[in-house]
């Protein structure tokens, strides 16, 4: 037993020290060598951000039960989403438990661990799956920065990591691919986290018109592919858009749709635009765009009926930057 | 102390340029008068190098541990009660570089150690209760799970998935949209 015990750094010392760190060191090590070093790593989860990690979950047939352990994430708590199927089975005299089966939940983790999640997506996946226990059949994994929206969310947490402005970010983790939506880019920069390299595909979920695109080839410096869906409603302020996205280099893009893929009965269709012309060497492919039938005829040469937009296998829309 | 290493420290900077030119002594209550040469010896040191810029904290590089000079690593050799006591110094006369150097040198000899080496090392008391350290484990027993047990595992259910695909690709198709919608 220590019998003289070395000056205590403030909480603040600690969390930059810990800052310092892998995370994983951060909670399983350092958080267990006294209280005061547990709640200074608890301090670096708020100060950094809570990310969500969405687990999403699916039994190996429709009708079995999968008995699901909800994944621990350094003790940062979950939330079960409301669409996680479950059914109450009967344990024994008086007492039923809660079996989920199919679903999705969020974990919630530290924003530094974002850079070890899209850097090793697999192994996040993977450390999830042996968590879950056997029999998955698929698993995903996503990640969510909640909105202020989100029931969940601690408003003091929202203002001092400066979160406070309305939106989310969506980051589904996948090889070589991350799905961002709205703020992410911003929120990551803030948080002073480093490009992401590896990554070559990233799909755009509806940016605001104040997006910077130019932060976001800064985080993804090998961005290859960049898809935008879906489509918002104003069809030509996303093509207002699209020249910024691609510095102002855009002058052609060619469409292709997806007929298998078109559905009159929700009222909208996708197209894949390819081959652009842009400035940026790498971007070839821009990705899904969901395009509503009704509004071509505003914006393209020429008129195309609605009753043959399932035919069009290819179309070029020229755009004036 | 030469004036231009005094402004090393912020705050020292900041007492200066309120005070003005005066042969009067400041009074620095928090930081013993060792730790004080040990601060003033860095700041001499590193008297032309470039004052820290706000944006500095935005750089990246900054996160690291591992990019500490020669004579940084050399003159940060000390026993560790001097070293917690140099970055308290540190902190209380704001001279980021130091309180820098002091982070990053703890946060290398904290990275693979177990909770048991770091309290030894520190000389830090164990305060917790056994139910609170086995609740502690329990926490976080996810972020330990071995590598490769779990690779295994994941392996698993991504050949599974990837069968499926084969096998159905229109199912696949309508996992990727609800995936992405959801």
């Amino acid at each position: 037993m220590p019998t003289k015990s070395s000056p205590q750094l403030p909480r603040e010392l600690l969390s930059t020290i810990f800052l310092l760190l892998p995370p994983s060191h951060v909670f399983t090590s350092a958080n267990r060598v006294c209280k005061a070093w547990h709640q200074s790593a608890s301090f670096v989860l708020d100060e950094s951000g809570r990310v969500a990690l969405d687990v999403t979950i699916f039994a190996t047939k429709a009708t079995s039960l999968l008995p699901v352990w909800i994944p621990r994430f350094r003790g940062c708590g979950h939330n079960v989403n409301q669409s996680f199927q479950h059914r109450v089975c009967r344990t024994g005299p008086g007492t039923v438990a809660k079996v989920f089966t199919a679903g999705s939940v969020d974990v919630w983790i530290s924003l530094p661990f974002l850079e070890i999640a899209a850097r090793e997506p697999q192994k996040l996946e993977a450390k999830i799956g042996a968590s879950c226990g056997q029999g998955l059949e698929h698993l995903g994994v996503k990640m969510v920065l909640t909105s202020v929206n989100d029931f969940d969310y601690d408003w003091k947490c929202i203002q001092r990591t400066s979160f406070n402005a309305l939106s989310t970010f969506f980051l589904r983790v996948e090889p070589g691919s991350v799905f961002v939506r709205n703020i992410f880019i911003e929120d990551w920069t803030r948080n002073r986290l480093g490009a992401l390299p590896s990554v070559e595909h990233v799909k755009c979920w509806a940016p605001h018109p104040g997006t910077s695109f130019r932060t976001l080839f800064d985080v993804f410096p090998n961005l290859r592919s960049l898809a935008i869906d879906p489509m918002p409603p104003e069809f030509s302020s996303k093509f207002e858009l699209l020249p910024l996205l691609l510095r102002s280099g855009l002058k052609a893009l060619r469409v292709f749709n997806h007929p298998k893929r078109y559905n009159r009965s929700h009222n909208h269709n996708e197209a894949i635009l390819l081959n652009a012309v842009t400035k940026l060497p790498n971007v070839k492919h821009l990705g899904v765009l969901t395009l509503q039938p009704g509004i071509w005829d505003n914006h393209l040469d020429g008129e195309v009926p609605e009753w043959c937009l399932h035919q069009i296998t290819e179309l070029e829309i020229r755009v004036v930057p | 102390v030469d004036k231009e290493v005094a402004d090393r420290s912020v705050l020292l900077k900041n007492m200066l340029e309120d005070v003005g030119e005066s042969d009067k002594p400041i009074p620095l209550p928090n930081v013993t008068g060792k730790v004080l040469k040990k601060v003033i010896t860095y700041c001499e040191h590193h008297r032309n190098d470039p004052l820290p810029q706000p944006d500095d904290d935005l750089d990246d590089t900054k996160r690291r541990s591992d990019d500490i000079d020669d004579w940084d690593a050399d003159f940060i050799k000390v026993d560790n009660d001097q070293l917690f006591e140099l970055i308290l110094a540190a902190n209380y006369m704001d001279i980021k570089p130091l309180l820098d150097l002091g982070c990053k040198t703890v946060a290398n000899m904290i990275k693979g150690k177990t909770p048991e080496q770091i309290r030894e090392m520190f000389n830090i008391e164990n305060d917790f209760t056994p139910e609170e350290e086995e609740q502690i484990r329990k926490e976080n027993e996810y972020v330990s799970l071995p590598l490769d047990d779990s690779m295994m595992l994941g392996g698993i259910a991504c050949l599974l998935y990837y069968s499926l695909c084969i096998a159905n690709q229109s199912g696949c198709q309508h996992y990727h949209r609800w995936a992405s919608e959801s």
